[in-house]
């Protein structure tokens, strides 16, 4: 059995430069597509000693279509030769054309034979990709184009895409596969696809034309380019790295915490520190959605599902135009479809959480997919408590849910409607005895949202458009000891919609717009809340004589924007991406307007890249009420600069290179009468060092490395940014053992937080309370703290279904890692906090 | 399991090896009380008046001679961190078993409040950092650095002290009277590593008063909390209340205490000293003492 499989490919020439000659006004040149394409005849020998080659061919192809001359370039023998040349000789082009003009060309085309192996053993689940390579120009579907599909284990298949433009490759084991695409009048393409066991992987690709032809007489020859980018840094996460790596317990969402330019939250604080920016000041959307509320319980674990990620997206600073209303970084999480070939179900327990998730198809055009999950601590920490002889009850609970319906029209045609939600309540009772009134004893936490979003994303062939809305109720409650009360009650709806534009090789156009309103509730009875970045004294007392009371109805924050992008890409090499981004805020009655630019220069396997941008946020919500906050605020505002490169040495394995630097402006900030300005300033540089081996093969892993310094000036006096993490060292890697078996393993090395030294104490006798005198603001360290996490999961089938038992190690060499600093009551001791000591977690999921 | 950090934090934090705020493991001061002159039940003095403040102080062993430098001003706020609206008009540095500050309000005094800073010593005298306001003992020990906020009475508003000397205590459910004699004689037995005894006494609502609040029609009652303090074992909480909304005729307020083991006993018994602060957090203040015997 065996089959023959042919690849196009285009080469870089040196005609490169002066395809930068193109000029706009005249219809551009285009290369020769295969109109008719003709199988070769396997060589009998070849294929009975198992060989297999490429042949390499220059063609010459005539006005008319008929290929007039083929040669080989490089022979390979073994027969091999003699039937590409008898293959190709019988192809018919359509034609190059100059000027709308058909013209004679001379292309160099490879032809791969290549034999369809038996497997040595049959694989117990298999699944399938099928597709359809289109133009991003005009739609066309692509034939003859050679796609090469890389699969876990490293093994290579390849197929040719049939006039239809459509490919199929079956009983492929269940795994990430890496997809390469080499079309020769178009840019190289690349996607990583995950092939579930059953499941018919349905993907469709549009690729970019490739720059240019240049016209030398009668001949010519192809550049291309890489598909542009609007982001000068995006970091990715997928596949198996969403959920595998060692130390995020499964949660994709805290890997992102391991990438470059993110630093490492405190122990048991569930926050992304993204280039020296507050935890506020980044934002994490689903889908183009922004959340309020990543984590539960104050970083336990993330809202969503991760086996119904497709992909995280960390932009950690010079992000698109398409972002706004944030200064720090973006991370963008997106779902996938459910799967359509039969129903799933899967069932994740482990010693937190019990999560279950079915999906499958309604028809042929719908499909659906659900997921919830509950955390059972309560179940167990009231006895565990009582044990330790902890005069405390708790009850932590947590749940949240996923439920989504997909409508496929056709292959342009795509709407979800898509819900999700979360809830949180957290209760911790003090002990008391006496018997008698014990709301001083008493704290809670409660947190809900939940939202309804319905999307349409429909794609012409030059036009892609993306509409969706989301909305839905937001509740967050605290209630401490009945003396300090707040929360905010209400609904925000986000509504998005984008375009994205080829208009011709040279432009892409993206523009859109989105609007986020939110009407709420919110309350405050309490002492007041001090600004807690850069302020050591954490103490938070209740005094009924001096609270705040707060009572803000049916509040409005209206909060509209707009956005425009180009891309030009004027030679093969370099593209140019310049936006702006139009914002108003409601509560602040402030427009703010935002350019933003960027620029990548590809030489080689090296893309050269830099940027810089405007970037403004408002208020946080309280921030400008009446009586908590000022009115009078204005937006914080940001500069990002950035420039780096990426060298990429292989299919799968790249490293890159980035400084950036990033001045903040108008910082709102507390000055010592408790009054909010926006006086305040910041100033953050550094470097990242990245190395990816990307998955697909038996290992993959990462490296990032960041350097940094975070500061403020909120008192006319620079001073460290409270998370400021001079040097992050991350190092991540999965090996497949084989039978089912993998191991993983995340070692981190990072210098420690800053703190402010207590240099003595005042007693209170009003409340009999020691009070710290401190010293300079964040002028001493933690030690640096490193930790290293394993996972180990093996794979297995029981009755044919797919199951997995998993152990992840957290802090294997249970290092004493300092956390911060604790003090006596009067401040004359001192001991380390430490943070979080070996703790193995023991899962197992299955699935039918 | 991971997800656990705030409750492993938690758990790390009981067990801390620093001394809990509980023990009297020092000397050190519990807290002030303010007496105006000729009616000693009252804590606010009123301009013109002549007060008396006395630092509530504890040992764990026989009682120092404190050596102790006060000042009061006029306070710039009525809580938080201390801070002087103006000059210093009464000022003490002395030496004695009990430090204190006679107060003499100046007539015209234009302020809520007086705010009284200074720093104790159970050895050696004060010393104070006047640049980064830390204060030592001459001899190398620790010192207190302490304030107060004393209120006065304004426009006939005033404020009385709560009565914790005449309530009645309470150990394991068994009255428990005051004791001046030394050592154990006398004084109730507990067992060594006794767990969760229970401490308590009963407060009468006559010891809470009613104030009215600008702004609010309804009067306010005041909330009451207890610190209670050990010189050995260890007490489950630092602060017990009386609530302000507590309607009972009577609060019981009680606290649970673990017995030092049995390997830190000596052969006669190890006497146990408590003490008890009340602050009706207005200014008002009492105290009492209590003591016990691990066999």
């Amino acid at each position: 059995m065996h089959q023959l499989r042919a690849t196009l490919f285009a080469f870089l020439v040196a005609a490169i430069a002066s395809g930068a000659t193109a000029h706009a006004d005249t219809a551009p040149p285009t290369p020769p597509t295969i109109a008719t394409y003709v199988a070769a005849e396997y060589p009998a020998d070849a294929r009975a000693a198992g060989r297999e080659a490429s042949v390499e061919l220059e063609l010459t192809v005539g006005a008319d279509g008929q290929v007039l001359d083929a040669r080989v370039v490089t022979p390979v023998g073994d027969g091999f030769d003699e039937a590409a040349l008898a293959a190709v000789r019988q192809f018919v082009f359509t034609p190059a054309t100059k000027d709308g003009q058909p013209i004679a060309a001379r292309i160099r085309y490879r032809y791969a034979f290549t034999l369809e192996h038996a497997p040595v053993a049959p694989a117990p689940v298999a699944g399938r990709i099928e597709g359809h390579i289109l133009s991003r120009i005009d739609g066309k579907p692509l034939a003859g184009v050679d796609v090469v599909v890389t699969g876990p284990d490293g093994s290579v298949s390849r197929v040719t895409t049939d006039e239809a433009g459509a490919f199929a490759l079956d009983a492929l084991p269940a795994g990430h596969y890496h997809i390469a695409i080499d079309a020769l009048d178009h840019a190289a393409f690349a996607q990583d696809e995950d092939v579930i066991a059953g499941e018919a992987a349905a993907v469709t690709y549009r690729l970019n034309p490739a720059t240019t032809v240049e016209d030398t007489g009668s001949y010519g020859a192809v550049a291309t380019i890489e598909a542009p980018v609007r982001e000068i840094t995006r970091r990715s996460l997928e596949g198996d790295e969403l959920t595998k790596i060692a130390g995020t317990r499964g949660d994709p969402l805290r890997a992102v915490e391991l990438l470059p330019g993110v630093a490492r939250p405190p122990s048991g604080q569930g926050m992304l520190i993204v280039r020296g920016s507050a935890p506020e000041d980044s934002q994490v959307f689903l889908d183009g959605a922004p959340v309020r509320q990543l984590y539960h319980l104050g970083g336990l674990t993330s809202f969503v599902n991760g086996a119904l990620l497709k992909r995280v997206d960390l932009f950690p600073g010079n992000f698109s135009a398409r972002y706004g209303r944030k200064i720090g970084g973006v991370i963008e999480a997106e779902m996938r479809d459910p799967r359509t070939d039969r129903f799933h179900a899967a069932l994740d327990l482990n010693m937190v959480d019990v999560s279950a998730l079915a999906e499958g198809p309604i028809s042929d055009k719908w499909s659906f997919a659900i997921a919830g999950r509950r955390s059972h601590i309560d179940a167990w920490i009231g006895p565990l408590l009582r044990a330790t002889g902890a005069p405390v009850a708790a009850t932590p609970v947590y749940t949240d849910w996923q439920a989504m319906a997909v409508y496929k029209a056709d292959a342009n045609n795509r709407i979800r409607v898509i819900g999700y939600g979360s809830t949180d309540r957290l209760e911790v009772v003090i002990a008391n005895p006496s018997g008698a009134a014990t709301k001083r004893d008493r704290l809670g936490v409660e947190g809900a949202f939940h939202r309804l979003r319905v999307d349409w994303t429909r794609t012409w062939p030059n036009l892609e458009q993306s509409i969706s809305v989301t909305g839905g109720s937001n509740r967050y409650v605290v209630n401490a000891s009945e003396l300090v009360q707040g929360g905010i009650d209400g609904f925000e709806i986000f509504g998005r919609a984008d375009w994205h534009a080829t208009l011709s090789k040279y432009a892409q156009l993206a523009w859109g717009l989105d609007i986020h309103d939110l009407e709420a509730d919110l309350w405050y009875r309490g002492p007041h809340v001090p600004q807690t970045e850069g302020n050591p004294d954490k103490t938070f007392t209740a005094d009924r004589f001096n609270e705040q009371i707060v009572d803000q109805k049916d509040g409005v924050w209206f909060r509209p924007a707009a956005y425009a992008e180009a891309t030009i890409t004027p030679i093969a090499p370099l593209a140019v991406t310049a936006g702006v981004r139009v914002d108003y805020f409601s509560d602040v009655s402030t427009w703010a307007v935002d350019p933003r630019a960027s620029g990548r220069y590809t030489l080689g396997a090296t893309t050269f890249k830099g940027g810089i941008g405007r970037f403004s946020q408002p208020p946080k919500e309280e921030e400008s009420i009446p009586a908590f906050g000022n009115p009078g605020l204005r937006t914080q505002q940001a500069t990002h600069y950035g420039f780096g490169f990426d060298h990429k040495l292989s299919q799968r394995v790249s490293f890159g290179l980035e400084g950036y630097y990033k001045s903040l402006d108008h910082m709102i900030i507390e000055t010592p009468s408790g009054a909010k300005t926006n006086t305040g300033r910041g100033r953050i540089y550094g470097a990242e060092l990245a190395a990816r081996w990307q998955p697909g093969g038996r290992v993959s892993g990462f490296l990032s490395y960041t350097l940094s310094r975070s500061e403020r000036n909120d008192a006319g006096k620079w001073r460290l940014f409270d998370y400021d993490q001079t040097h992050i060292l991350t190092v991540s890697s999965s090996i497949k053992l084989g039978h089912g078996w993998e191991l993983g393993g995340t070692f981190r090395l990072v210098t420690g937080n800053p703190e402010t030294p207590v240099i003595g104490s005042v007693y209170d006798a009003d409340v009999d309370l020691y009070r710290p005198l401190y010293g300079a603001t964040n002028s001493a360290r933690t030690t640096a703290f490193h930790r290293l996490d394993l996972r180990i999961e093996k794979q297995f089938h029981i009755a044919g279904h797919p199951c997995a038992g998993y152990l992840d190690i957290q802090n294997a060499y249970n290092r004493a890692n300092r956390e911060s600093t604790d003090y006596s009551f009067d401040y004359s001791q001192r001991s380390d906090t430490p943070g979080l000591p070996l703790i193995p977690s023991l899962g197992i999921k299955g699935e039918i | 399991m991971s997800k656990l950090i705030p409750l492993l934090v938690f758990a790390t934090a009981c067990t801390s090896s620093l001394d809990p705020a509980t023990l009297i493991a020092r000397d050190r001061v519990l807290g002030a009380k303010v007496t105006v002159d000729g009616d000693p039940t009252r804590a606010w003095p009123a301009p013109g008046e002549h007060a008396t403040v006395t630092w509530i102080t504890a040992s764990p062993g026989d009682q120092p001679d404190f050596s102790w430098t006060l000042a009061a001003c006029p306070a710039a706020s009525t809580s938080g961190f201390p801070a002087c609206a103006g000059p210093v008009f009464a000022q003490s540095d002395a030496t004695g078993p009990v430090p204190v500050l006679d107060l003499a309000i100046p007539a015209d005094l234009d302020a809520e409040a007086v705010v009284v800073l200074g720093a104790i010593c159970a050895s050696g005298a004060p010393v104070i950092d006047p640049a980064t306001f830390a204060a030592s003992c001459d001899d190398g020990s620790l010192a207190d650095l302490v304030s107060l906020h004393v209120f006065l009475t304004r426009d006939g508003a005033t404020n009385h002290h709560p009565d914790l000397a005449n309530a009645p205590f309470t150990l394991a459910g068994v009255a428990w009277a005051p004791s001046t004699d030394p050592g154990c004689a006398g004084l109730p037995e507990v067992a060594a590593g006794a767990e969760l005894v229970l401490v308590g006494v009963e407060i009468d609502a006559a010891a809470r008063e009613t104030f009215a609040v600008d702004g609010d029609p309804v009067p306010w009652r005041e909330e009451l909390q207890v610190s209670p303090f050990a010189t050995a074992g260890e007490l489950t909480q630092q602060y017990a209340y009386v609530e302000a909304d507590d309607d009972r005729p009577v609060s019981p307020v009680a606290v649970q205490w673990t017995a030092p083991g049995a390997d830190e006993i000596p052969p006669d018994g190890l006497r146990v000293d408590f003490a008890f602060v009340v602050r009706d957090l207005r200014g008002g203040v009492d105290a009492a003492t209590r003591a016990l015997c691990v066999r």
